[in-house]
C-alpha cells in the first residue's frame, strides 16, 4: 500500500515537473541582466524586457492587442452561431441530422495546415481584400465548433421539458428561451467560448496563410526567426500566465462564495 | 438574437469598410522578418518624411513569395527578400522596376554586389545586407590553423563540429571542396559529394539553423560552419575565436530590398530605398545586422572596432570564387535527399 502511494506521489511530482518546468525557465529569462542580443546566459536580476514591454520597444504589445482584437470579433460571432446551430440541431428531427453534425465539425478534425491553405485559396478567388475580414472569418471557422460541441453536450444533459413547461406556463418563445434555456446552457456558452478565444489566441498555422497585413502574436514571434527571439517575448508571456492565473484564481474564488446563494434563488 | 446577429453583422461590414478608407497618403508598409529592418531606421526615416511605417513580418522567404504569387503585392510597398526568390519574383512579374533617377544615392552601392544572376542591372533590387558562410573555431582547442573546408574532415574534430542544417549550403560547399559548381545537376558529382559528406558525419556534434553560433559559444563545438552573422556574433562574445573563409570558395546570399508590383506607395518606397542607401543609415544597418554591407560609401561611418572582424573582410579573390545557390529545378529534390540521407545516417 504505502510502496504505491510513494510510486503516485513521485509519478505527480515528475509530470508536474515536466509540465512546469519550461514555464518557470521562461518566467526567469524574462528577468534576465543579461543585455546581449545574442546569447541568453542569465548574468543577474532586472526587469529591462518588462520595461521595454511597458514602452513597446519590439511591438510585440500591439500584436497582442491585434490578436485580442481578432479573437474578441471571432469569438462573438461564433457564440452566436455555434450556440444557435446547437439549439437547432437538438430540436431538429430531419433527416441527415447526423452528416450534418459530422459535417459542422469537420474544421476541427482537417489539419489546419489545409484548412488554412484552402481559406487563402478562397478568399483570393472571392477577391476579398480586407485582412481583419478574413481573419475573422477564418477564425470563426475553427471557432464554431468548439462552442458548438460544449453547447450539444450541456443541451443533452438538459431535460427539454423544461423548455415546455415555460412554454406551458404562458411563457413565449424568446421569453422561454431568456428566462429557462440560455440560463441552463450559460456556463456551456461560456467555456465554449473561452475555450474558442484561447483557440484563436493561440493560431498561427491559419492566420499564417490569411493574413496578409495583420500581425497577429503568434506571427510575430515566429517571424523572429531570422534575427534573433528577445528575451521581451519571455516579458510578455509572464505577464499572460500572470493575468491567466489571476483570473482563474478570482473565478474560483468568486464561484465558491456564489453558488450557494445562487442555488437559493433559483429556488 | 435575430437583431443581435444583425448588429455584429453590420459591425464587421463597418470594420471591413473603415479598414478600406483608412489608408493615408502618408503610409509605408515593410514586409520583412521580424527586426531585419531595426527600430531606429524606421524611425528615423518616419521623423524625416512624416511618413507612417507599418511594419509586417514574415517567417520565410517561401511564405513570403507565396503570399505575392496570391497576388498579395499591393499590400507592400517594401520587400525584404533574398536572392533566390528575386529571381523567381522577377521571372512571374511579381516585381516593380525601381526607377533610378528617385534613387540619388544609388551610387554609393559596391559594384562587387550590383549585377547579380537574380537581378541583372538591378532594374528591380538594392541590395541590403550579404552574406557568406564561413569556418568559425577555437583555437585552444585546435590543432594547428583552418584554412580549408576540407580541414574539417579531419579526425581531430571527432563529435566536436556543428553545421548548418542546410542541404543546399552544406552540399554546395562540399561541392566547392571537391572542385565542382554549388548548383550541379550532374549525378556523378552528387553522389561524389554525398560519399564525401558521409565521411564527415563521425565530426558532426549538431546540426542548426537558427541559433547555430551557441553550441561554439558554449563550447560544446570546436569548430562550426556558420553564417556570416552567426561568425560575428561569435567573435563579438568571444575575441578568442578564429573565423576564416574557405580557401576552396565561398558560397553567397544577397537580400536585397524591392518593391512589389501593385504596392500602393510608390513613391514612399522609393524614399526609403534612397534614405537606406544613405551612408549614415546603411552603416547604422551593417552595424544592427552584422552581414557584410553592401554599401561602399558607409565604410567610414562604420564603428572601426567592428570593422576588424574578419567575415566583414571578405577578400576580393574569396568574391571571385562567390557562388550563389540558385534554382536547379527538379534536381531540388536530389540535394535535399542527400542531405535527408546524411542527417539520418
Amino acid at each position: 500500500m504505502r510502496r504505491k502511494r510513494v510510486g503516485s506521489a513521485l509519478f505527480l511530482a515528475v509530470m508536474l515537473v515536466m509540465l512546469y518546468l519550461p514555464v518557470a525557465v521562461v518566467v526567469l529569462y524574462s528577468f534576465n541582466a543579461n543585455t546581449s542580443r545574442f546569447t541568453f546566459a542569465f548574468t543577474g536580476f532586472s526587469t529591462q524586457y518588462y520595461q521595454g514591454l511597458l514602452h513597446d520597444t519590439k511591438g510585440l504589445v500591439s500584436a497582442l492587442m491585434t490578436s485580442l482584437e481578432l479573437a474578441a470579433y471571432s469569438c462573438g460571432l461564433s457564440l452566436v452561431i455555434g450556440t444557435l446551430g446547437a439549439l437547432g440541431l437538438a430540436g431538429a428531427q430531419m433527416r441527415g441530422k447526423g452528416a450534418v453534425e459530422t459535417l459542422s465539425l469537420l474544421p476541427v478534425m482537417i489539419p489546419e495546415i489545409i484548412l488554412g491553405f484552402a481559406l487563402m485559396a478562397v478568399f483570393t478567388f472571392a477577391g476579398v481584400k480586407n485582412d481583419m475580414v478574413k481573419l475573422v472569418i477564418a477564425h470563426v471557422t475553427f471557432c464554431v465548433p468548439y462552442i458548438y460541441l460544449v453547447v450539444k453536450a450541456r443541451l443533452t444533459g438538459m431535460d427539454p421539458s423544461l423548455n415546455e413547461a415555460a412554454r406551458d406556463l404562458g411563457a413565449g418563445p424568446v421569453r422561454a428561451f431568456f428566462s429557462v434555456t440560455l440560463p441552463l446552457i450559460l456556463p456551456g456558452v461560456l467555456s465554449g467560448t473561452l475555450l474558442a478565444f484561447a483557440m484563436s489566441l493561440d493560431d498561427f498555422v491559419i492566420s499564417f496563410f490569411v493574413s496578409d497585413t495583420t500581425v497577429t502574436l503568434p506571427l510575430k514571434i515566429y517571424s523572429s526567426v531570422k534575427t534573433g527571439v528577445s528575451l521581451q517575448v519571455n516579458a510578455l508571456c509572464s505577464v499572460m500566465l500572470a493575468t491567466v492565473a489571476i483570473a482563474v484564481a478570482l473565478s474560483k474564488l468568486l464561484s465558491r462564495k456564489k453558488e450557494p446563494g445562487e442555488m437559493k434563488n433559483e429556488e | 438574437m435575430k437583431r443581435f446577429l444583425v448588429v455584429l453583422l453590420t459591425l464587421a461590414l463597418c470594420m471591413g469598410c473603415c479598414g478600406a478608407f483608412a489608408e493615408e497618403e502618408k503610409v509605408l508598409r515593410i514586409y520583412s522578418w521580424e527586426d531585419y529592418v531595426d527600430a531606429d531606421t524606421i524611425a528615423g526615416f518616419s521623423e524625416e518624411y512624416g511618413i507612417e511605417v507599418e511594419f509586417i513580418t514574415f517567417a520565410s522567404n517561401e511564405e513570403m513569395l507565396l503570399k505575392l504569387e496570391q497576388g498579395g503585392g499591393e499590400n507592400y510597398d517594401i520587400i525584404v527578400a533574398s536572392d533566390y526568390v528575386i529571381s523567381s519574383a522577377r521571372k512571374q512579374n511579381l516585381l516593380m522596376p525601381l526607377d533610378k533617377d528617385k534613387l540619388t544615392n544609388f551610387g554609393n552601392l559596391n559594384p562587387n554586389y550590383l549585377n547579380q544572376y537574380f537581378d541583372p542591372d538591378n532594374v528591380y533590387s538594392i541590395p541590403y545586407t550579404v552574406g557568406s558562410p564561413m569556418i568559425v573555431y577555437d583555437p585552444d582547442r585546435v590543432e594547428g590553423e583552418i584554412r580549408y573546408f576540407a580541414d574539417l574532415w579531419d579526425p581531430q574534430f571527432a563529435d566536436s563540429l556543428c553545421l548548418l542544417d542546410d542541404a543546399r549550403v552544406m552540399i554546395g560547399e562540399t561541392l566547392k571542396m571537391l572542385g565542382y559548381s554549388y548548383n550541379t545537376t550532374d549525378d556523378a558529382q552528387l553522389q561524389e559529394a554525398s560519399d564525401k559528406l558521409m565521411e564527415l558525419k563521425p565530426n558532426v556534434r549538431a546540426l542548426d539553423y537558427d541559433t547555430a553560433y551557441q553550441y561554439l559559444l558554449s563550447g560544446e563545438v570546436s569548430a562550426a560552419y556558420l553564417f556570416t552573422n552567426f561568425a560575428v556574433i561569435c567573435q563579438m562574445e568571444n575575441p578568442n575565436l578564429v573565423a576564416v573563409y574557405p580557401e576552396e570558395g565561398v558560397g553567397f546570399g544577397v537580400d536585397s530590398l524591392v518593391i512589389p508590383t501593385g504596392a500602393q506607395h510608390p513613391d514612399n518606397a522609393h524614399l526609403f530605398l534612397d534614405y537606406v542607401m544613405r551612408p549614415e543609415v546603411a552603416a547604422h544597418i551593417a552595424e544592427y545586422q552584422l552581414y557584410i554591407n553592401p554599401n561602399q560609401a558607409a565604410e567610414a561611418y562604420i564603428d572601426p572596432a567592428l570593422k576588424d572582424y574578419a567575415a566583414f573582410n571578405i577578400p576580393e579573390d574569396k568574391i571571385a570564387t562567390a557562388e550563389y545557390v540558385q534554382d536547379v529545378g527538379e534536381y531540388e529534390s536530389k540535394f535535399q535527399e542527400i542531405w535527408m540521407n546524411f542527417k539520418l545516417k
